[in-house]
Parts: structure tokens; sequence; C-alpha cells
């Protein structure tokens, strides 16, 4: 659990390791608001769980990944082979029928198996699995090992990919809507900071491994870096066509029980105030500045490299 | 004797009362629910996030 916030607020985060006891954790109202999966959000929703949709997280930062020496090249390759999903109300479920459709496969030809994101990397190691698709760095993670490679980037097959969306309780904003605004200023804030440069990024990336997701901070770099675009934290609004989008096709294949109305499971008045946002943010605090400076150099060099 | 025993249930109903929020709930949440429910703003919040984007 760290702490943050400018001014009397503090806002607490606390880390979860599966979707379950996330759920719980909102229903049972321990927590205020959550990143969790977009299609989840909506069957919470559903479910009658009093909760709303209020920002993103990011946007892509998901992949395909098969075996480092594997033989699927593209994706009608992945006809018949087993790939792991994170769950059943991932958007990157979703992601998987949209492309069987469109590569006119059959709704069950690739046999989609549910795994918890940090299982993935292992299971393709150990071939149990032929392929995986999750949020980094979970992707990347493969790639740095020699086990895996990338086979798309959700930024190639399905443009600003939404994965985690912010969710916050519904009584939580009727009382507190300062508070959540403030919430979503900060998650505003930190995204134009971060795709505002890559000595922005590597600072994130030491924080971040530190603090949050416990990695090593070169496995935090490379997903903030290889490539630049890999995860973005920019044009972070709902809009009603993306959600619809995802909206639809959970109803069809099943995810979704029924159709549900963007403005049922979602409240985008916390975005309008952005625009009379003071932006002005330098730095992270504790973060090293000089150790950013250093690896936004050389990636920046390995750039030139590559050219 | 009818008296006695009130005083006993009573006490009995204060000590498990506290001892739930001492044990279950803790302090500074009470103190907190009962400073919101006399109109004060929260100034804190408890956001969950999977260390997966």
């Amino acid at each position: 659990m760290t702490k943050h916030g400018e001014g009397d607020s503090t806002f607490e985060s606390r880390k979860f390791t599966d979707w379950a006891t996330v759920k719980e954790a909102l229903i049972g109202e321990r927590i205020d608001a959550v990143f969790i999966l977009a299609p989840m959000a909506m069957q919470l929703r559903i479910d009658g769980v009093g909760v709303k949709v209020v920002y993103l997280g990011h946007r892509d930062g998901t992949a395909i990944v098969v075996g480092a020496d594997s033989d699927i090249r593209d994706f009608g390759d992945l006809d018949g082979k087993r790939c792991a999903i994170p769950s059943r109300y991932a958007n990157q479920n979703l992601l998987m029928h949209k492309m069987m459709k469109e590569w006119g496969m059959q709704p069950d030809s690739i046999d989609l198996l549910e795994l918890p994101p940090p299982e993935h990397p292992t299971a393709l190691e150990n071939g149990s699995i032929d392929a995986y698709i999750v949020g980094e760095p979970f992707a990347a993670l493969a790639e740095l090992n020699g086990t895996g490679r990338v086979l798309y980037q959700t930024k190639d097959i399905w443009e600003d990919f939404i994965s985690c969306v912010l969710v916050v309780r519904e009584d939580v904003i009727d009382h507190d809507r300062e508070l959540v605004q403030e919430l979503v200023n900060g998650i505003a804030k930190s995204g134009k900071w971060l795709d505002g440069s890559m000595q922005n990024r590597m600072e994130a990336a030491e924080i971040a491994a530190a603090n949050y997701y416990f990695q090593d901070p070169e496995l935090l770099r490379y997903v903030l870096s290889k490539p630049v675009d890999r995860v973005k934290y920019t044009q972070l609004a709902p809009l009603k066509d993306d959600f619809d989008e995802i909206m639809e096709l959970g109803y069809e294949v099943g995810v979704l029980p029924r159709r549900i109305a963007f403005e049922e499971y979602t409240d985008d008045s916390f975005v309008r105030p952005l625009a009379k946002l003071d932006w002005n943010i330098e730095h992270l605090a504790g973060a090293d500045q000089e150790a950013a400076a250093q690896a936004a150099e050389l990636i920046r060099l390995d750039s030139e490299e590559s050219l | 004797m009818k008296r006695t025993i009130m005083l006993s249930c009573l006490l009995w109903l204060l000590l498990i009362t506290a001892s739930h929020l001492h044990f279950n709930v803790g302090w500074a949440d009470v103190q907190e629910s009962v400073s919101q429910s006399f109109g004060k703003k929260r100034d804190n919040m408890i956001v969950g996030f999977l260390p997966v984007t």
C-alpha cells in the first residue's frame, strides 16, 4: 500500500493479485475505486453493483505472444492452438473473438484458457499453451527472457485498445465528488507527464518497479520504451463509441448476458473539468532523475543504431 | 438481582461492541465514519489495482 496526494487529500493504492478478490473488495466497500477490466465493469453493473467507469487507466499495452521458436506467423496459424487469456471478462478475450471473426475462423477454433497474467509466460515456456494474450509487463517478460515473440501488439490490430478502466463506487461519487475529481486530475496529469518524454517514462519505470509492480526496473523500462507507444497514457476519457463496441462484442460472444447502455455504467462528468486543469508537473517525487536520464539516453542511442 | 442482571448484560454488550470495533473495524475508521456522519468531507480514498496493464 502506498499513499499519494496533493494538499490534504490522500490516495492509498492497494495491490491485488486476482480479479475475484478485487470484485469482493469492491462489493464489500473495502476499496473506493479500482482499475478493473472494462467488460468486468459492465458485468458488475449488470449484476447490480453500484459502480461507474469514470476514466481509463491507459490505452494499448497488450500483446499476443507466441513461443520464440514457434512456427506461428500470423493470426490464422493460431487455428487449433491453445491460447491463454487473463479472464473471460477481459477485453483481451473479446479481441480474440473479434480477430477470429475477421479471419473467418469459427468462434471455437482457438482453445482459449483463462490463466492469471503472471502465469502466462511460464505456461508458454513449459509448452502447456501455444500463445497468450495479456497486458504488460507479462508480454515483454517473455521477450526479454528470450522465450517468447510478440505476434501482434494491440495497437496494430485494435487501435487505441482499452484494457483497464477506473471504476468508482457510486456512493463515493455521490458524496465525495471533489475527491473523485482530484483522483481523475492526478491520473490525467501523470498520464500527460508520462507521455511527455522518454526521461519521464524512465523515471516512472523506476518508481513503479519499486513501489507497485515489484518487478525488475529493466522490464518496465522495456515496456515503456520498446516501442515508445507500446502503452499510451493519454486520451483516457471514456468514449461512448469505444465502449459500445466492447459491449456489443461482449454480448455477441456471451460474456455479457444483456446489452447495457453507456450511461448506465459510465459517469464521464469528471472529464470536462480537466480542460481547466493546471497541467504543470515536473517530475515524480522520489525518482532517481539522473538514472532516468541515463536510461533515456541509452534508449535514444539504441533506437538510432537500429534505424 | 434483576438490576444486577441488566447491568451485566449492558456491560457484556459494551465489551463485545468495543472488541468488535477494536479487532474488526479499527478506531481510525470509526472516528472517520462518525466525522462523516456529522458532515465532514472525506479526504482519503483507497484505490485498488493489479500489477498488469
